[in-house]
């Protein structure tokens, strides 16, 4: 009796601690929400691909499978990809020769003091749920003790919940504020108030995907490419099986001044002189080819690039290749778009004063992702499955239906630059390639450093022991 | 038989009170006591090098110069540490002839120029070590970076072989010397023994050590970067002054406090004004006179250093106002320590 009831206590003690496990406990769909937007990043693309700034910069996602998590990272600037400020990081530079494609290495570029990537005073925020759940980082007040009385130029909030959810906020007043990370900016492109939000989350039952990022009076190169206002945004929302699902999202780019010419790009269209025409007619390459034509003195072109869809990924996304389009079942949509891509060289006052002498600048105004997902797995794990015989746990993965993405096909207007060389193509997208500095000592230079080391060493040795032969005896 | 088991089993507190031993017993023990030593210390700065690099890894050249410097320091202050312990141990009894050691050669190893060109000599010896192994580690690496345990272990093998082996040699002298004084080391006057002979060469040594230390602490703050955190600012730079104080407030009654007490129970102190010097009480000076000697340094060096120093300082500002607030700190702490030293065991002799 006494073993009967202590098995029985066991397999009860066992049950209690597996039910909260149980994949299916709960009846509902696995969602998945994600997001991320900037209004500029900027990037040296020569001698060596390397970011000094993304700004404001939102990612955000959701999860929901056997439990609920969430997480999102919000920075005016990040330091999310490579840099930001004094020092460069190239993240695939194998220096040391020892360490792999991992190793960050850094190239002191000489512009403003250098600002340390992991950095806690710079104004990014994290949080995780279950974990961290919320962080606030304002620049320059969270630097130390003795900068708490200064006003805030910019500001990180991050707040990750149950539901799941995830809300990020990014702002800066500018992007080349005196002694921000990215004041070194200043002669390449100056930027006016800086906002970047995001809020991803369930609402009855519709996982809801929502991104953001602006931007006013943008100027590049002191002014030779005047942007008024830009503006990305990107919603996607998936209901689940049987339900609806859509994506949609645009960047409107307003008042752009180059070579004499001011005109708009929105909805896929170049607004200039009260006309409109699409991006990808006849008129609009036209405008476009003429408009880099008279940028030809400034050393600058500017492309417009439309849906992202076709891209191929470089280090755009900090993310592997995401599905685009929208689901016919209700379950999925996704969708991601792009800006204009500014392409500069960039001339000696703006980079004399570094050591790095960057040759050229591309920038990235505008970009927007977002996805949302809704499905009704019945793979995993449940406590049923005891009693319901064989059962295959590593289920085949789904193959979603993608539909074709919602917006219209557009043409990408810079991938029209094909016979320049290299150093003057394009690399916006393109995936970087892996510098090594590493050189190894000459077998002359070992060979005279092992001769000295060891006639050092006998030297050295011969002295010590003569002297505690003397004084210490055998 | 019965006796050895009547006999009361030695508390832990007897087992450690130092008792005399055979001198080559004295030496071995502290080979072992330089051995652990060596390794706390490599231990120690190898934690603290990695530490101050971005990457946690050293490039060749910092790790070779660590190796050096580390050797040649080590070398040096050992030399005058253990030359005082085996002289004061020797003094008190703590250690006994054994018939290995050698008679002292009539040389008067206690001038200033014989002790401090002897530590010299030994931070050249640790340096020339050091180096023949830094130039070996750097074929090695071949342009690689370092981790913490490379550094470790190349400490290890550098400054605490260039330790022991200095702390071998000054403890053997250390001995000898008190077991059997030469005839020409001759008595001194407290004040100039205390004042000139030791403790400026050995605040001198501090400061030129505390600047070192902290260029190893502070070379990778950013100067004059106001919206920045890790930054050089006057807080930051002085916030470890009470760490500093007690540290050589420690390290300055232990060597010249020693020194003191050993020259004085060997008779080789004279005191010029006895009247005022020696007064009538067994111990004037209590550990209470080395306190507040501190706290007054701490807190009237440390105001100083505040009002001297700008908010933002450069590095070079930095390694000055550290390498002068330990100098003076070391010549005042060492000095008293030496006099203190010095004056209770002459009072306790008479």
């Amino acid at each position: 009796m006494k073993r009967t009831l202590s098995l029985a206590g066991i397999f009860i003690f066992l049950v209690a601690i597996v039910i909260p496990f149980d994949a299916r406990a709960a009846s509902q769909l696995d969602i998945d929400g994600e997001t991320e937007a900037f209004a500029v990043r900027v990037e040296y693309d020569i001698p060596l691909p390397a970011s000094i700034g993304t700004e404001p910069h939102v990612i955000g996602e959701i999860r929901r499978t056997f439990g609920e998590n969430s997480k999102g990272l919000s920075g005016a600037p990040t330091n999310f990809t490579a840099v930001t400020g004094g020092d460069v990081y190239d993240p695939w530079a194998g220096v040391n020769g020892n360490d792999g494609p991992l190793k960050v290495s850094t190239v002191q570029t000489g512009i403003g003091p250098p600002v340390d990537p992991h950095n806690p005073g710079l104004p990014t925020a994290e949080c995780f749920y279950p974990g961290n759940a919320s962080k606030t980082v304002s620049f320059p007040r969270d630097l130390r003790a003795e900068t708490k009385p200064i006003p805030p130029t910019s500001y990180a909030n991050a707040i990750c919940g149950a539901g799941p959810s995830t809300q990020l906020t990014a702002y800066s007043a500018s992007d080349d504020v005196p002694g921000s990370p990215t004041a070194s900016l200043g002669p390449i492109l100056h930027t006016g108030p800086l906002e970047a939000d995001s809020m991803l989350q369930p609402v009855h039952g519709v996982v809801t995907s929502n991104a953001r990022a602006s931007a006013h009076d943008v100027k590049v190169l002191d002014g030779v490419i005047r942007i008024g206002s830009v503006e990305a945004e990107g919603v996607s929302t998936a209901e689940g099986p049987g339900g609806k699902d859509s994506t949609t999202g645009h960047i409107a780019l307003t008042n752009i001044t180059a070579a004499g010419q001011t005109f708009s790009v929105a909805e896929d269209e170049i607004t200039v002189a009260n006309q409109r025409f699409p991006i990808d007619s006849s008129a609009g390459q036209a405008f476009l080819e003429n408009l880099n034509n008279g940028l030809a003195g400034t050393g600058c072109k500017l492309s417009v690039m439309g849906p992202a869809s076709p891209y191929p990924q470089g280090f755009l996304l900090s993310r592997k290749p995401p599905a685009l389009g929208t689901a016919k079942d209700g379950t999925f949509a996704a969708s991601m778009y792009g800006g204009m891509l500014i392409l500069c060289d960039l001339p000696h006052a703006a980079t004399d004063p570094t050591t790095f002498t960057p040759q050229r600048v591309q920038i990235l105004v505008g970009f927007v992702y977002s996805m949302a997902r809704a499905v009704k797995d019945d793979a995993g794990f449940g406590t049923g499955d005891f009693f319901a015989g064989t059962k295959t746990f590593n289920t085949p993965s789904r193959t979603l239906t993608i539909a074709a993405p919602p917006v219209k096909p557009s043409t990408v207007v810079a991938a029209k630059v094909d016979t320049a060389p290299i150093s003057q193509q394009p690399q916006a997208f393109a995936p970087s390639g892996r510098t090594i500095r590493y050189k190894p000592l000459a077998m002359s230079t070992r060979i005279a450093l092992i001769a000295i080391g060891i006639v050092l060493l006998i030297a050295a040795t011969n002295f010590a022991s003569r002297r505690l032969k003397e004084l210490v005896g055998s | 038989m019965t006796m050895a088991l009547d006999a009361p089993k030695p508390t832990l507190r007897e087992r450690f009170t130092p008792r005399a031993q055979g001198r080559t017993q004295y030496l071995s023990g502290q080979v072992f006591a330089g051995l652990i030593n060596a390794l706390i210390s490599a231990l120690f700065v190898s934690a603290y090098g990695i530490t101050r690099v971005s990457s946690h890894r050293l490039s060749p050249a910092t790790a070779a110069t660590i190796l050096i410097a580390g050797a040649a320091i080590n070398a040096f202050i050992t030399a005058i540490v253990s030359f005082y312990t085996g002289l004061s141990d020797a003094a008190s009894g703590l250690v006994t002839k054994d018939g290995t050691e050698k008679p002292s050669p009539d040389v008067d190893v206690l001038s200033a120029a014989s002790l401090w060109g002897r530590a010299i000599a030994g931070g050249l010896g640790g340096a020339a070590w050091g180096t023949g192994l830094a130039f070996l580690a750097l074929a090695a690496l071949n342009r690689r970076e370092t981790h913490f345990l490379g550094l470790f272990v190349g400490v290890l093998v550098t400054a605490g072989v260039a330790s022991i082996t200095s702390g071998l040699a000054g403890n053997a002298l250390g001995v000898r010397t008190g077991l059997d004084l030469p005839k020409a080391i001759m008595p001194r006057p407290a004040r100039r023994r205390a004042w000139r002979d030791l403790a400026l060469p050995f605040a001198i040594v501090f400061g030129i050590f505390a600047a070192a230390f902290g260029l190893l602490l502070f070379h990778d703050y950013h100067v004059g970067a106001q919206f920045s955190s890790h930054v050089l600012t006057e807080k930051e730079i002085l916030a470890d002054l009470p760490f500093q104080v007690l540290l050589i407030t420690w390290i300055a009654n232990f060597v010249l406090g020693r020194a003191g007490k050993a020259e004085a129970t060997l008779g080789l102190v004279t005191f010029e004004d006895p009247e005022r010097e020696l007064p009538n009480t067994k111990s004037p000076y209590g550990i209470q006179a080395m306190v507040w000697t501190a706290v007054i340094v701490l807190f009237a060096g440390g105001s100083l250093a505040r009002f001297i120093l700008p908010s933002y300082p450069t590095l070079v500002e930095v390694l000055i106002a550290r390498g002068a607030f330990s100098l003076v700190t070391a010549f005042v702490i060492g000095g008293m320590a030496y006099m203190r030293g010095a004056v209770n065991t002459t009072l306790e002799q008479r």
